[in-house]
């Protein structure tokens, strides 16, 4: 590594480069899924990449490889340097930083790489099995779990010398239940990135699972129309990454004087109580790092703050465009791809209201619970529940399936009438944006309570 | 990679490796201006044992470490299989587009602004972002019992996103072309759609009922398509979860649906003669006149089933061969689109969605918003319908079509389908 950084600093100088990185990364990942009764994959891969980037005076050159070493470094650099002189027009400038030299390792209670293979296999299997012999009526299972060990190595022509490690588990637990020609389905998802034992112990997960596949076969589908709705944790995490946090990543909206009138700070976006927040500072969770992917401190930001936008998610060149504080919201999924603006641990900060409170003076609703996933258009989005109920009367009533949400983001956060005092943080999933996808990232929330919100259905 | 193949036949493993080269070159304009040159270059290898009826795999992308691939692989040989790997199959499918193959950063930067150009002097209120890419890339398949394959593949792809606001409305359009013969590559087109979604947003409007005729252009018809694919995989097969497992023969579809997976097709992105595992491909038909026909496979799940393979099994990257599809293509109605559209007092067309695929894709149902549609009445567009979901469940829908259009377009390079017109699903729109 050592000389690879002399020969990238060394060239950097002398072509007198502005600003430019070398990142490499070194990764292993363990996979390990089953289906049905069949153990489907065993499987490892190790893998090592690296990237540079270089700005020139009106854009960026960038290119990534497999093949590291002194030599080829310096072809690789040639190559970014020339693409970086080929680009021509406004002229663009970043943020910079001063030196960094650091080495940060999360630590793992449970370091998977101590787990052997077996034990692995054995935990896994257990899980599969309790959902497979839950009901007659289980037609099939899947679990799936991947471990990932990775070292990034980020150095820049500011300075920065920063590696940072850290292993990242993804699993999920899904069940199929089948009766005549209808299927239905459910999954639980975990991520995590504190070690192995967040894995164990998820046996009452398993059961559940199953239980509610087979529960989701005698529930009818949602009649379409407009709804107040009461969203759970799950859910309401997806539903303020979808509804709201795409849009304040900058990248959206530095090059587009017309958004970014619509998205000027002081502008008021939903309800006096309403609190979002971006923090990679938070511990413990996926979306949590030190640094970002141009070596930025990352910190904690105000998106929403009493209702009025506070702040937004930048890189070095969004922040510097729009003469915003730098957010250290720049992350690439790896090697293969330039850094974006991402959001990291995004959430909706507690209030006062209990669950039983959000619910009681709805007359006709819908609770909805868990998360299929989410999307959005900026101005428009869709959330997709796991499991709806109806609300009668202020109670929680009888159960409906594909219950999928949407939503107007100059409209629906406005209309959130409460939020719940219960924040709870999911960690499974992972979020897409510009062909990066899953970048591991949480969202959080507690219950809250929207009105007017149109679900799809027949 | 002989030697390892060498080591393997010495040891009396079975085994195959797969590995693959990629080189590409990717420009990015980003409000209007060139915002950034990328290229890159990867390599990776795949190596799968069969030890004792069990598979192992491991595999390796930057690296290559013999001794550790094959130690990982045996350690990881856990999984009982009966699949047996083809032998003596030597197919080198290296022709592709030279004049593609040859075009300059300076030819992709040039096609970009071009285009750019030609929306913002007809639509200067408009925010274009483009990316274009060069893509070349090398697998090769060698195994124990005397496979040696290889194919490589070059193409272009272009991908243009225009976005509009005015007021707190805001309108993104989306089209895209990907081809593997520059001669084929028609940027007019893919313009003119563009003008044609700029042209017919112009107003917002709501269909006057919520029960009504949906047109779904071919970039939107997968969220139709989607639910078959799945239900036809041996994978789901396997599972005993394909809703269409005791429909195979039967008449289940509309009689106009005939849906075939074609790796033959000269046009198609993904046509190939060998699959990843060394199986020589051939026409799948899935949907013959509506009557179901075959599920797909790999050699694995397959041995599983006890089915005989069907030259299916396809790696994602580096990823184990799982079942896979190359080139679909839907047949084509008899009227065209225009014809289509005139014949509806009222009737929704759905170009975009938003949240397709998020829900219970293998029951067939879908609830998306519907991103970017258009609301003819009497043939005539009269605006842009936005607020609303449209939902349905999609075997349904494809058992009872009104219509599938006379034209036909490539989606992504690997989909080749008409317009799809469902004579009733709900919609419904925010008040």
């Amino acid at each position: 590594m050592e000389e690879i950084k002399e020969v990238f600093l060394k060239l950097s100088k002398e072509k007198g480069i502005r600003y430019g990185e070398l990142r490499v990364e070194e990764s292993e990942v363990t996979s390990i899924s089953f289906r049905g009764k069949e153990l489907e994959e065993l499987s490892v891969s190790k893998s090592r990449g690296g990237n540079i980037r270089i700005l020139g005076k009106y854009g960026w050159g960038f290119v990534s490889f497999n093949d590291i070493n002194p030599k080829s470094i310096r072809e690789y650099f040639e190559q970014a340097y020339r693409a970086s002189n080929l680009i021509l027009g406004e002229e663009l400038d970043i943020e910079y930083s001063g030196p960094i030299v650091d080495r940060v390792v999360i630590p793992m209670n449970k370091d998977f790489r101590d787990v052997p293979l077996d034990e692995k296999k054995k935990l896994l299997s257990e899980y599969n099995n309790i959902m497979l012999s839950f009901s007659p009526k289980i037609q099939s299972t899947q679990v799936r779990y991947s471990d990932r060990f990775s070292r990034r190595y980020f150095i820049n022509t500011e300075g920065v010398d920063i590696v940072q490690e850290r292993g990242d588990i993804a699993g999920v637990l899904f069940a199929l239940a089948k009766e005549g020609d209808l299927v239905e389905q459910y999954h639980y998802s975990i991520g995590g990135i504190e070690g192995f034992q967040i894995i164990e112990g998820l046996h009452d997960k398993a059961l559940r699972t199953a239980e509610m596949a087979v529960k989701l076969l005698s529930a009818p589908v949602v009649k379409g129309g407009e709804y107040t709705v009461v969203l759970d944790q799950r859910l309401a995490g997806v539903f303020i990454h979808e509804a709201f946090g795409h849009l304040s990543e900058a990248d959206h909206v530095y090059e587009n004087e017309k958004l970014k009138e619509l998205m000027i700070i002081g502008k008021r976006f939903g309800p006096d109580f309403l609190n979002v927040v971006d923090d990679p500072t938070y511990p413990g969770l996926r979306g949590s790092y030190k640094y970002d992917d141009e070596g930025i401190p990352s910190k904690k930001t105000y998106l929403i703050k009493n209702g009025i936008l506070s702040g937004r998610l930048h890189s070095r060149e969004t922040a510097k465009k729009m003469k915003e504080p730098i957010t250290g919201n720049a992350r690439a999924i790896n090697y293969r791809f330039q850094p974006i603006v991402r959001m990291s641990n995004t959430y909706i900060e507690p209030r006062n209201y209990s669950l039983e409170e959000l619910i009681s003076d709805i007359k006709y609703g819908i609770y909805a619970v868990g998360a299929y996933g989410g999307q959005t258009s900026m101005e428009m989005f869709t959330f997709s529940a796991q499991e709806g109920y109806i609300i009668e009367d202020g109670k929680i009533g009888d159960m409906v399936r594909d219950v999928v949400l949407t939503g107007n983001v100059f409209v629906t956060l406005q209309n959130i009438e409460g939020i719940g005092n219960d924040l709870e943080f999911s960690q499974g999933g992972g979020c897409g944006k510009g062909g990066q996808f899953p970048l591991p990232v949480s969202t959080g929330s507690p219950h809250i309570r929207i009105r007017n919100v149109v679900i799809g259905g027949r | 990679m002989e030697d390892l193949i060498k080591k393997l036949k010495d040891e009396s493993i079975e085994g195959d490796l797969f590995s693959r080269r990629g080189v590409s070159t990717l420009v990015t304009f980003e409000a209007n201006k060139l915002k950034s040159i990328e290229s890159s270059e990867s390599s990776g290898i795949g190596l799968r044992v069969i030890i004792d009826k069990r598979i192992g795999y491991a595999s390796q992308y930057g690296i290559y470490e013999p001794e550790w691939l094959l130690d990982k692989a045996k350690a990881t040989a856990t999984i009982e299989t009966k699949l047996k790997l083809p032998e003596a199959l030597n197919v080198k499918e290296e022709s592709y587009d030279e004049n593609l193959d040859r075009v300059s950063i300076e030819y992709l930067t040039n096609l970009g602004k071009g285009i750019i150009d030609k929306i913002l002097d007809s639509y200067p209120e408009v925010i274009c972002n483009v990316n274009i890419s060069k893509d070349k890339g090398e697998a090769l398949l060698i195994n124990t019992s005397g496979v040696n394959c290889i194919r490589k593949r070059v193409s272009l792809g272009i991908g243009v996103h225009v976005n509009r606001i005015k007021g707190t409305d805001m309108l993104d359009v989306y089209e895209e072309i990907t081809v593997k013969r520059l001669d084929n590559l028609d940027t007019d087109k893919l313009i003119s759609k563009i003008f044609y979604a700029l042209e017919s947003s112009k107003n917002i409007v709501r269909p006057s009922k919520s029960q009504l005729p949906v047109i779904f252009t071919p970039k939107a018809t997968y969220v139709l398509f989607l639910p078959i694919i799945s239900a036809l995989s041996g994978k789901i097969l396997l599972m005993g979860a394909s809703p269409l497992q005791d429909k195979v023969g039967k008449q289940f579809f509309d009689k106009k649906f005939t849906l075939i997976d074609d790796p033959t097709n000269v046009e198609g992105l993904a046509g190939t003669s060998f699959d990843d595992e060394g199986m020589p491909t051939k026409i799948l038909p899935l949907v013959d006149s509506g009557v179901v026909g075959e599920f797909y496979f790999d050699l694995h799940t397959a041995s599983l089933l006890d089915k005989e393979a069907n030259g299916h099994g396809f790696r994602g990257g580096l990823s184990q061969p799982s079942p896979g599809l190359t080139n679909l293509i839907i047949s084509p109605g008899d009227s065209n689109v225009k014809d289509i559209i005139s014949s509806f007092e009222e009737v929704i067309v759905v170009d975009q969605m938003i949240g397709v695929g998020q829900g219970n894709i293998l029951g067939g149902e879908f609830s998306v918003n519907i991103h970017l549609g258009f609301l003819y009445r009497k043939g005539e567009v009269v605006g842009r319908v936005k607020d609303s979901m449209v939902a349905g469940n999609a075997y349904k829908a494809l058992s009872n079509i009104a219509a599938l259009s006379s034209e036909r377009e490539w989606i992504e390079g690997s989909l080749y389908t008409p317009y799809i017109c469902i004579p009733e699903l709900t919609v419904v729109s925010k008040e």
